[in-house]
């Protein structure tokens, strides 16, 4: 599936959206993301996407569809586009209870295919809930009947902004997990809008990096989601890892790192590790210590926040850790000094 | 307690009423959701116009009813179909319904704007239409407060006196409603013989506003 965007909407005298990207969805990835700060323009886009909102000019087309096309007044009305949407606040229908929201596209879907009923509760662990009203649902329950309501309304691609902003952080990665899972089984394309790297990082094959009002790049999140020295949003030190045969994992060729608890051999993970959590350490004598990882690296940047210093290490893969201003002084950090990360390997977080 | 003459003006009023909040109330949601939800040129004006037949003189309302649709308006054409309204209980229902509205219009308007417009938007792409997003998600929030306003007509134009003793005069059996009655017999009879009626229309004006609450409450449940 191919997604061809170019449009352009004013949205007040001072900030006119234009936005020109195309993203492809691979067989085996179902996943795309729109990454941005707030303001930029991600909701205007999602609602262009929709049909829910005009743009002065552009095109828009889905696979083999124009869903607009300004130049020959092409307009494909929103119930017809196929273009589902999930939006942060799940926004589910007070009056219907969740089997009513779950159903309420599918009765008028038309003639286009959808996921049943059976298999959209199934994957969505909706079962217990369905005679529920929707007010007596947890922020994470409320995503996952969102997500089903918009599965069974049969959509040629879902919209998701900002799908698991609301919930706490653990709630958070179970439902990015759901998230890809959903997606993979029922082969729907998604596009994952978010202002976190970390949630694209976990998801997207691909992203579409925002700036007031403007695709600034479009590649790998890798690349699209460096994290610029000013850029308040960074939300650093996630990363994928494999599994080794001793149970420790390795996020990068010669780095090994010691979970809590050893991980089973089988599918790569991602692991989170708090900027928080990492102790900084000039090399030295080893004493004994209950810290079971510490890896050598390089200081690349260091930055002054309000109450902390910042300072980026490649230790391999790039790691953010947070200091004191005293500590940093002390340890005569500088660009290009070798230190120690060390954190142990409790802090190290494997996400679901 | 009531001779026949009084039950007959009862049972017009009751009959006015109902037909008078079925010609208000599709007119009344309409112009609330309209100006609840759109935003355009000459808004404000719209929104005076509607209002205004609860602060004209009542009897200035009917005055104009009586131009629009009398011998020198629509009157030989209403005439010709056989929809007469002058001093006929169409009259009854189109005064009382026009004096209605207003009441009618600002609950529907309220109740439209305690609606997060994002829900009918979000029920356009799973695949209704403009009308089927409005009919099976904002008309069904809104119900509480549109209820509310079917009631209130229905009070309103029970109680209608000035614009519609203009309209439809007072034909004992066709227009004489019950305040019709009530100002005839206070006349004719004294005061007295009119407080059964009177008492009578202070009741159900008291009942529509408790019925109203009431049925805003089970709407909300």
């Amino acid at each position: 599936m191919r997604l061809a965007v170019a449009l352009r909407r004013r949205l007040s005298e001072a900030f006119t959206l234009d936005v020109t990207f195309d993203v492809h969805w691979a067989a085996e990835q179902r996943i795309a993301g729109v990454f941005g700060p707030s303001g930029c323009g991600k909701t205007t886009t999602l609602a262009l996407l929709a049909g829910l909102a005009r743009p002065d000019a552009g095109r828009i087309a889905l696979g083999e569809r124009v869903l607009h096309d300004a130049a020959s007044r092409v307009d494909v009305p929103p119930h017809a586009r196929a273009v589902g949407l999930v939006a942060q606040d799940a926004l589910l229908f007070p009056h219907l209870d969740v089997r009513a929201n779950v159903e309420y596209g599918a009765r008028r879907r038309a003639a286009r295919a959808a996921p049943s009923f059976d298999d959209v509760v199934d994957a969505l662990r909706l079962a217990a809930l369905l005679g529920r009203p929707v007010d007596a649902l947890s922020g994470g329950e409320r995503q996952r009947v969102a997500l089903a309501r918009a599965l069974r309304s049969g959509p040629e691609l879902l919209l998701l902004d900002e799908p698991v902003s609301a919930l706490d952080e653990a709630s958070r990665w179970e439902a990015l997990g759901l998230i890809e899972s959903v997606t993979r089984a029922f082969a729907v394309p998604a596009l994952f809008v978010s202002h976190r790297r970390d949630e694209l990082l976990r998801l997207a094959a691909t992203v579409v990096r925002l700036d007031a009002g403007r695709v600034v790049a479009v590649g790998a999140p890798s690349a699209v989601l460096a994290p610029a020295r000013d850029d308040t949003h960074a939300v650093p030190n996630v990363f994928r890892v494999e599994v080794r045969d001793d149970g420790s994992v390795s996020p990068a060729p010669g780095v090994a790192l010691h979970l809590a608890v050893p991980a089973a051999r089988g599918a790569p993970l991602w692991c989170r590790l708090s900027s928080a959590a990492i102790a900084l350490e000039l090399p030295g004598p080893e004493t004994p210590s209950s810290v079971r990882n510490r890896l050598r690296g390089t200081v690349v940047a260091l930055e002054s926040a309000p109450g902390r210093v910042r300072v980026a290490v490649d230790v391999g893969i790039p790691l953010l850790a947070d200091v004191t201003a005293d500590a940093a002084r002390a340890l005569g950090l500088a660009p290009g000094a070798t230190v120690l990360c060390a954190f142990k390997a409790h802090a190290l977080e494997v996400l679901a | 307690m009531f001779d026949a003459a009084q039950w007959q003006a009862l049972r017009i009023s009751a009959g006015v009423g109902l037909a008078a909040v079925a010609l208000v109330m599709p007119p009344a949601v309409l112009a609330g959701h309209l100006l609840a939800t759109r935003s355009f040129r000459g808004k404000a004006l719209v929104e005076t116009c509607l209002l205004l037949p609860l602060v004209l003189p009542p009897v200035v309302t009917g005055y104009a009813l009586l131009l629009l649709l009398g011998r020198r308006g629509l009157g030989p054409l209403l005439d010709a179909l056989g929809l007469s309204v002058v001093f006929t209980w169409r009259g009854c229902v189109l005064a009382s319904a026009v004096m209605a509205f207003p009441l009618a219009y600002r609950a529907c308007r309220t109740a439209f704007e305690a609606v997060d417009p994002r829900l009918a938007a979000l029920a356009r792409t799973l695949g209704a239409t403009r009308r089927d997003a409005f009919l099976s998600v904002t008309l069904p929030l809104a119900r509480r407060g549109v209820i509310a306003g079917a009631v209130l007509a229905f009070a309103r134009s029970v109680g209608e006196f000035g614009a519609t003793i203009v309209l439809a005069g007072n034909v004992e059996g066709e227009t004489r409603t019950l305040p019709v009655a009530v100002f005839q017999e206070s006349q004719s009879r004294g005061l007295e013989a009119v407080a059964p009626l009177a008492a009578l229309s202070v009741v159900l004006a008291v009942g529509a506003l408790v019925a109203s609450e009431a049925l805003a409450r089970r709407g909300a449940a």
